[in-house]
């Protein structure tokens, strides 16, 4: 079984970079463009950008649809990922 | 129906012509470096059936018109020039010259009138001004991006009708309804979450109507984070306020659903007093065992029931009596009214009906009529004289 790093280091082994829309609701938030390499999957992008994060407490969208861990991205796609629960007050 | 059991024939990764969704994340189990599984997500036809009419009752041109006015709140919300300084000061200015004018000619009642529209812009100002600055600070924000084109906003609404099966519009507010939700066992049913357009900018301008209110024993609350159909956006607040303002309605939507779906953090009230018995006197939970049943019929917790002093019997706060002599509780059966005062009284402070102040009031009163009467002595018997003749 490989490690996460090492399959980012695949997923990048072309050398080329895409530019995705990527959305982070989680804690203070975060929305911008960022380069990720070409052929890297949502899981992968996951993996990388949420460390320590379990993807199941999480709702990640590509596209604005669903989308499997295995969902390869292309240039120009958006990502959100949007915690599924957070925390309320009074 | 929820997403783990779906009913009726399951149609797995059916796809309509404006849904692509295959697979949940959600569902899926997956951690860094594992061998990930996938899980289909089915749809079944009865939501099939249900996401179809919803298209049919929404059609297309309603999310093009809410999408337009998002689009043009949100672009005057951008436009700096839009930034400008209430006008609520030039009307206090306005409503001080008429009332010098009116003085000036004697006119007091039209002053008057001045002054009282001057208290009601006065009112206004810190709500103006409030407005205005945080108008500031969102244009001054510094991950600010520019709001999403109308299209974009029309896509995030037709995301949000895939996640949330319909979306709406109400006057001035877009809505989506939750499914059912359901907190530790508790089922609090489907909310309609409301977002008033124009007042995009000000504040978080949301609501959260219970459809199926279940709302905790002896209060109003219907959602742990609810009062009064406010939600308490907690650590959310940020985030959802920032994908409203850059127009990514859908995410604001899932995030305010991701706030409801748990009751962690401060809630108003810990769910776990939610099917509990609470006070209608002070709001506190109690055990069943705890609770006082008054002769009213009204059950309150141990702190807010008295026990009547003479007979013992069980009263609440509005059928208990306090005597005025002695301060003891009593209940309405063992207190008596003076008749002279009216006060209550416990029967071992009233003699002959009478309070001990009015007892005391009605001797002097009629020891002064008896000194009035008979001021110097005048007509008192002479013992020289002896008893008079009848």
């Amino acid at each position: 079984m490989l490690p996460a790093t090492t399959v980012y280091l695949i997923g990048s082994a072309g050398g080329r970079n895409v530019q995705v829309f990527y959305i982070n609701n989680n804690g203070g938030g975060f929305a911008d463009k960022v380069d990720c390499p070409d052929g890297e999957t949502v899981g992968e992008f996951f993996n990388r950008n949420m460390r320590g994060q379990s993807a199941a407490s999480f709702l990640i969208r590509l596209n604005r649809a669903e989308c499997a861990v295995g969902d390869v991205m292309h240039e120009g796609d958006r990502l959100s990922i949007t915690p599924s629960k957070i925390e309320g007050a009074r | 129906m929820s997403d783990d059991e779906p009913t009726g024939n399951v149609i797995a990764g059916w796809a309509p012509v404006t849904h692509t969704p295959v697979w949940n994340p959600a569902d899926v189990s997956y951690s860094q470096g594992a061998d990930v599984e996938l899980t289909p997500v089915g749809h079944s036809l009865a939501e099939a059936d249900e996401v179809a009419l919803n298209e049919a009752a929404h059609p297309i041109d309603l999310l093009h018109e809410i999408a337009a006015k998002i689009s043009a709140k949100l672009a005057a919300l951008s436009d700096y020039s839009a930034a400008k300084p209430p006008k609520v000061w030039a009307e206090i200015t306005r409503f001080h010259r008429i009332f010098t004018y009116a003085l000036k000619r004697g006119w007091r009642g039209q002053a008057r009138l001045a002054l009282t529209a001057m208290q009601q812009v006065q009112a206004d100002v810190y709500f103006q001004t409030e407005s205005w600055r945080s108008g500031m600070v969102n244009l001054a924000a510094p991950q600010r991006l520019a709001p999403l084109p109308e299209e974009e906003i029309y896509q995030e609404l037709l995301a949000a009708q895939r996640e949330f099966g319909e979306v709406g519009r109400k006057y001035g507010e877009v809505y989506v309804t939750t499914r059912d939700i359901t907190i530790e066992g508790v089922p609090l049913g489907p909310f309609r979450l409301y977002i008033d357009i124009n007042r995009l900018g000000s504040s978080i301008p949301l609501r959260a109507e219970a459809l199926k209110p279940n709302p905790a024993a002896g209060t109003e609350f219907t959602h742990p984070h609810v009062d009064s159909e406010a939600v308490c956006l907690g650590d959310g607040v940020a985030t959802i306020n920032q994908a409203l303002l850059d127009g990514r309605f859908c995410d604001a939507f899932l995030m305010i659903n991701a706030v409801l779906q748990q009751e962690g953090g401060n809630p108003y009230l810990p769910i776990e007093d939610w099917g509990g018995r609470h006070c209608s006197d002070c709001g506190e939970p109690y055990d069943e065992d705890e609770g006082c049943t008054c002769e009213c019929g009204e059950t309150r917790c141990g702190a807010c029931s008295g026990c009547c002093e003479r007979c013992g019997a069980t009263t609440c706060g509005e059928c208990q009596c306090v005597c005025e002599g002695c301060g003891y509780h009593f209940c309405e059966n063992c207190a008596k009214n003076c008749s002279e005062c009216g006060n209550q009284f416990c029967r071992g402070c009233l003699d002959d009906g009478l309070c001990q102040d009015c007892v005391q009031d009605r001797a002097e009163a009629e020891e002064e009529a008896r000194a009035e009467v008979q001021p110097d002595g005048v007509g008192e018997a002479d013992p020289s004289e002896g008893p008079r003749p009848d």
